[in-house]
């Protein structure tokens, strides 16, 4: 199956995409999600003047395993002719399938000593009969099914090119694109593909017509990651960052601070972001961080935090609650002042921590079954002597791994160990 | 030589019983040294699930 006829099953729109992504731009910070579909073959068009995940997804109600399949990225000209040359290509076709929908070819004439008539003639074949006869202009709109486009040298010109020659789905006359080879994707079992592209425009064609593919940019439109002051605007001398990186639109590509974020109030901070690491090229000013945190990282797909540091805080609620690809936290500094309600709560991949300071209230790590035996001792370590029995509850893994010497160590200073 | 004597007070939950203390669930205990087993006590598994249901019940926001 061609492309183009790929393009006559096609249903995304992908003009509102354009769009959205124009009015984001304009915004300068608005963060956008945007899922697109079509049957076979997905255009959209990308304003993101960044690097930015794209997610595929391939569907299908007869097909279970997607290993066999191809997923074409294509750019936006889906003519494979882009210049002719007088003496070299008199004629020929430029497009040969058939396609529906609203299109515009355009070109670049550069004919030279034309005898009899002042420019090139290119004959619009649709449906095999031809309907257009178009000199001296360079662009046409068509409209309906498109079969065939051919070039014919009606003018007698001597010398001289068309070029520049573009075929795109719109009704908008686009900058010039030189065709590009596709780039063949292969989804895995599941038919999940996952790509980065700073291309302005994209199609993706599936090799399979009967396959819906949805397609999701996890980006932020008009974001610059360079921009300076919208990072400044962002986190200088700011202290409340309640919600600041809320969301999956929030991801590693385009959470990039260039201050350090001086903190204060956190609540949500991250809470169901995308971002996978805290603390690398990021940078905290724990200082004034002397609040009650609550779920600072609720739900987030954080896997790796360099330091929190908490000695100053109060309660801390649910700060890493259902952060279910959380697996490392490089450091982490307690304190006496804190108390932990569902801190880890949820935390079913946290394998390595190493505690500074002082646990004196009562902790949980119930459902990480993975943690090490010099996280768990880190832990241990840190647990403050009391008076007034405190709990510390661990995995029954985790119980596991600890001897009857190391449990001791913690109940001896007044901990049971449930 | 040296001898070392470890004592650990381990408490362990009936079949198909969890202990708490109202704050902490197990199915096994080991209990701190100023702790003491009468501030444990058994519950179901069954009400385990609803306590830990209601728990992890938290609306998105």
């Amino acid at each position: 199956m061609s492309i183009a006829e790929k393009i006559l099953r096609a249903k995304t729109d992908y003009d509102e995409v354009y769009e959205a992504g124009k009015r984001a731009a304009v915004d300068g910070s608005k963060v956008i999600t945007k899922t697109v579909s079509g049957k076979g073959l997905v255009r959209l068009t990308d304003v993101s003047e960044m690097p930015h995940k794209i997610n595929i997804k391939l569907k299908s109600d007869s097909i279970t395993d997607f290993t066999d399949f191809k997923v074409n990225q294509c750019g936006k000209n889906l003519s494979t002719v882009n210049s002719y040359t007088v003496g070299v290509s008199q004629s020929g076709v430029i497009f040969d399938g058939s396609l529906t929908g609203d299109f515009v070819f355009s070109y670049e004439n550069n004919l030279t000593d034309v005898s009899n008539y002042a420019g090139a003639m290119f004959v619009i074949t649709v449906n095999g009969s031809s309907k257009y006869a178009v000199p001296n202009t360079r662009r046409v709109n068509i409209s309906g099914t498109l079969t065939k486009i051919s070039v014919i040298n009606w003018c007698s010109a001597k010398g001289g090119s068309i070029d520049n020659i573009q075929l795109e789905r719109g009704l908008n006359l686009t900058e010039f694109e030189a065709y590009k080879e596709p780039i063949e994707l292969s989804p895995n079992t599941e038919g999940t593909i996952e790509v980065q592209s700073v291309n302005p425009s994209v199609t993706f064609v599936s090799d399979n017509e009967d396959v819906t593919l949805d397609i999701t940019y996890n980006q932020s439109y008009g974001v610059n990651l360079n921009n300076d002051r919208y990072w400044r605007n962002l986190t200088y001398g700011i202290t409340d960052y309640a919600y600041a990186f809320y969301g999956n639109r929030w991801n590693d590509y385009n959470y990039k601070p260039i201050y350090p974020m001086k903190l204060y109030n956190v609540n949500y901070m991250f809470a169901n972001s995308a971002i996978t690491q805290v603390g690398y090229y990021d940078e905290f000013d724990f200082s004034g961080f002397t609040n009650n945190i609550l779920y600072m990282f609720y739900k987030s797909a954080v896997k790796k935090i360099k330091l929190m540091d908490f000695t100053l805080s109060k309660t801390l609620d649910s700060v890493f609650r259902e952060c279910k690809s959380l697996e490392t936290i490089e450091l982490l500094r307690f304190s006496a002042v804190n108390t932990y309600q569902n801190t880890f709560l949820g935390c079913t991949a946290l394998e390595n921590i190493v505690v500074e300071g002082e646990i004196a209230n009562s902790i949980s790590f119930s459902e990480s079954s993975k943690l090490t035996h010099d996280s768990l001792m880190s832990v241990i370590n840190a647990l403050a002597i009391v008076e007034t029995t405190k709990t510390l509850t661990l995995h029954a893994d985790s119980k596991a791994l600890l001897t009857d010497a190391e449990k001791a160590i913690a109940t001896e200073k007044g901990w049971t160990i449930a | 030589m040296e001898m070392t004597t470890i004592e650990l007070r381990k408490i362990t939950a009936s079949e198909g019983m969890v202990l708490t203390n109202g704050e902490a669930y197990s199915k096994e205990v080991y209990l701190g040294c100023n702790d003491n087993p009468d501030n444990w006590q058994e519950i179901t598994e069954e009400e385990y699930k609803i306590i830990i249901e209601k728990l992890n019940f938290k609306s998105d926001i």
